[in-house]
């Protein structure tokens, strides 16, 4: 690569990481106008600091950048990666302001904890932060599961900016049209569709256990946006265990697990084509596995008698699992009865539903159900060719929007993430050990980081060695990106170094 | 020698009345008025198993909301990092006057009754039903001041940023002219 080509690639991504950067930027009024409703002056000064730190960065990157170039391939890959960790870093500026983390990392734990969707949270004293900081961490998640980068762009640059790179790059590759602004646009509608509908019905159930009108509309805001994007942050520490609410626990399991359906699907029910909820690929392998699981963390449960009834072993065995499963990481236990009480059979369990996640093109994490889908029809239509003559054309066809033939790339596409997961959740589970946590609490930490779940058996905390912070927001980063963005990034700055050799040489 | 005798039975008494006052203060040591044994939230909550039924003493900071459910209310009391919910009566919740948030310092509560590791009543949960609750010191709103330099520093970023987006948006429509 000439010196030449590598800096006009370079100012094309600066171009478009500053127009994300402004974007992040301008989110931050949200919170600003929460401080000022409130008469928080203290905190609407923290988020002034943000607005304009971040717009600073971004316009300023912006201008050194080369705008009114169609971005390539490379460019939207470079640019998504990049933007993830620039934004932040800048995002976690009312974090620190706010004086509630321990050291900037913390806050940028939490930061990346919030866009990737995962929801551990290095945060100290949760219940005494203020309205406007929770505005922000929710915020970050809601804007997290449906795309910063696509939000950005389809804001700023409008068709023909190589949005499709972009919206791949983000771990999304399903057009709901064949615009990608277009689909853009289509995935915030709906979210925000139910955005209104999910925060009022959020309300009654806030105000009928008992909060007040003025805090059961925040808290059903903040619980919703959570449920939806998958997300797991709460306003307080004890999770979804704060409301002691069965009422409140069934509200959430329903939005987060119609939250981790693919957004696809979501447009076909809107549009009344309602059979295919039954016949999709994903959805049918999120309920076998939903299932599977449910049938093995009962087994645990019981053998080791950790709940009185069956409203109890609903309410936190299965409400539990499918908040792995989702990836969502809403707790209605704390985190040390999942160690002291649950036994490994159902703490297996949901290791293993953490790492299968929700559906493709949502905001859920892990391996994604239409990737398990996909392999087990391949393991299905590689047994039947085993089976039959040499000779014989095995098809396997499978359901999803429309009829499909299983094809070769598509099996290796499915293998090759599930394996770049499994590579990534080892990494996280030998420092977790490294670290010196026991092995099974290690590999569940893991799974969660690397599934966006945030579901914690207590390791990720404050007082974790900084390492194995950096591993964990490692693992979120590249969960969530799905490897791509990350892959094509390393590229990149290995062709820099190699085009600067050859320049030299 | 009847003299000795004596002073050795007085002896002997004088040490079992020690011996038994010893042995009460040391039953009665870390009990509270109401009979229970005092555990910090975060030791009750890491040996869940081992507290089980038993009825006990916690202190902690009242926080979040007085969530009423019928003649019931809960009530979040945090010790120790670590929250747990209280099932009390409306009428000991209603001694607590300031709950614990951004900006104020929720009462501070003594609450015994009997913890659950899992409450057949209440879907499983890890609670506390109290018994006694009892206010040990009133909770107190704590102003939160702005710092002059922070908005300062704040205004002139938004200022600087405001100046280079107009510069890029102004750019961007120049080149889009030509």
């Amino acid at each position: 690569m000439s010196k030449n080509n590598s800096l006009k690639d370079m100012r094309i991504i600066l171009y478009y990481t500053g127009e994300i950067l402004v974007g992040v930027a301008l989110l931050n009024i949200i919170p600003l106008l929460t401080a000022l409703i409130e008469g928080d002056a203290a905190s609407a000064a923290d988020f002034t600091v943000s607005l304009g730190a971040t717009l600073t960065l971004g316009a300023g990157l912006a201008l050194l950048g080369t705008g009114g170039t169609r971005a390539g391939w490379k460019h939207g890959m470079v640019t998504v990666a990049f933007s993830w960790l620039v934004a932040m870093i800048v995002a976690a500026i009312p974090h620190w302001l706010s004086g509630h983390f321990g050291s900037y990392l913390d806050c940028v734990f939490d930061v990346m904890s919030g866009f990737t969707t995962t929801g551990l949270t290095l945060v100290q004293d949760l219940d005494h932060v203020s309205d406007s900081l929770n505005m922000w961490r929710h915020l970050l998640t809601f804007v997290g599961g449906q795309g910063i980068v696509v939000l950005a762009l389809a804001i700023f640059t409008g068709e023909g900016g190589g949005g499709y790179d972009f919206y791949v790059g983000e771990g999304k590759d399903e057009r709901l049209f064949p615009s990608v602004l277009h689909t853009a646009k289509a995935i915030w509608r709906i979210s925000l569709l139910y955005l209104v509908l999910g925060t009022f019905v959020m309300w009654i159930v806030c105000i009928s256990i008992g909060l007040n009108a003025g805090r059961g509309f925040l808290h059903a805001l903040w619980i919703f946006m959570s449920s939806w994007s998958t997300g797991g942050f709460a306003p307080m520490s004890q999770s979804i265990l704060y409301y002691h609410s069965r009422l409140f626990e069934l509200v959430t399991f329903i939005f987060f697990v119609i939250g981790s359906f693919n957004f696809a699907l979501h447009a076909a029910v809107l549009k009344g084509e309602w059979k295919e909820l039954l016949r999709n690929l994903e959805t049918m392998s999120f309920g076998t596995t939903m299932s599977l699981l449910s049938f093995f963390t009962a087994w645990g449960l019981v053998k080791f008698h950790v709940y009185p009834n069956l409203v109890a072993l609903i309410s936190k065995g299965f409400y539990q699992l499918a908040s792995a499963h989702t990836t969502t990481g809403f707790m209605t236990i704390y985190p040390q009865q999942f160690v002291t009480e649950w036994g490994d059979i159902a703490i297996l369990a949901v290791i293993i539903a953490m790492m299968f996640g929700g559906s493709a093109c949502s905001t859920a994490g892990g391996f994604k159900g239409l990737r398990v889908g996909i392999l087990f029809k391949a393991l299905i239509q590689d047994t039947k060719r085993l089976l039959r003559p040499s000779s014989s054309i095995v098809i396997q066809k499978y359901h999803y929007h429309g009829e499909r033939s299983l094809g070769e790339q598509q099996v290796r596409s499915a293998a090759l993430v599930v394996l770049m997961y499994m590579a990534i959740f080892a990494i996280g589970a030998l420092a977790g050990c490294m670290a010196g946590y026991p092995f099974l609490l290690s590999v569940f930490e893991s799974a969660s980081a690397t599934g966006n779940v945030g579901l914690t058996v207590g390791i990720s905390s404050p007082s974790m060695p900084a390492f194995l912070k950096i591993v964990y927001i490692f693992n979120m980063w590249a969960g969530r990106l799905e490897f791509m963005a990350i892959l094509a990034s390393a590229g990149f700055v290995a062709s820099l170094f190699k085009g600067d050799r050859h320049a030299r040489a | 020698m009847l003299g000795l005798r004596l002073w050795i039975r007085r002896r002997i008494a004088v040490l079992l009345f020690m011996a038994m006052v010893f042995e009460v203060a040391g039953q009665t040591a870390g009990k509270t008025d109401s009979g229970a044994h005092p555990v910090s939230v975060a030791q009750l909550i890491a040996s869940t198993k081992e507290y089980d039924g038993k009825t006990l003493t916690i202190q902690g900071e009242a926080i979040g909301d007085v969530m009423t459910r019928g003649d019931h209310a809960w009530v979040n009391i945090l010790g120790d990092g670590v929250a747990i919910g209280v099932w009390m009566t409306d009428k000991q919740a209603s001694q607590i006057h300031e709950l614990g948030r951004y900006g104020s310092t929720g009462d501070i509560l003594q609450v015994s009754g009997i913890f659950h590791r899992a409450c057949p009543d209440h879907g499983g949960e890890a609670d506390i039903h109290a018994t006694t609750v009892q206010v040990l010191h009133q909770g107190s709103k704590n102003a939160i001041g702005i710092k002059p330099g922070r908005l300062a520093a704040g205004l002139g970023l938004c200022v600087s940023g405001g100046l280079l987006a107009l510069f890029w948006r102004r750019r961007e429509r120049k080149n889009m002219s030509s």
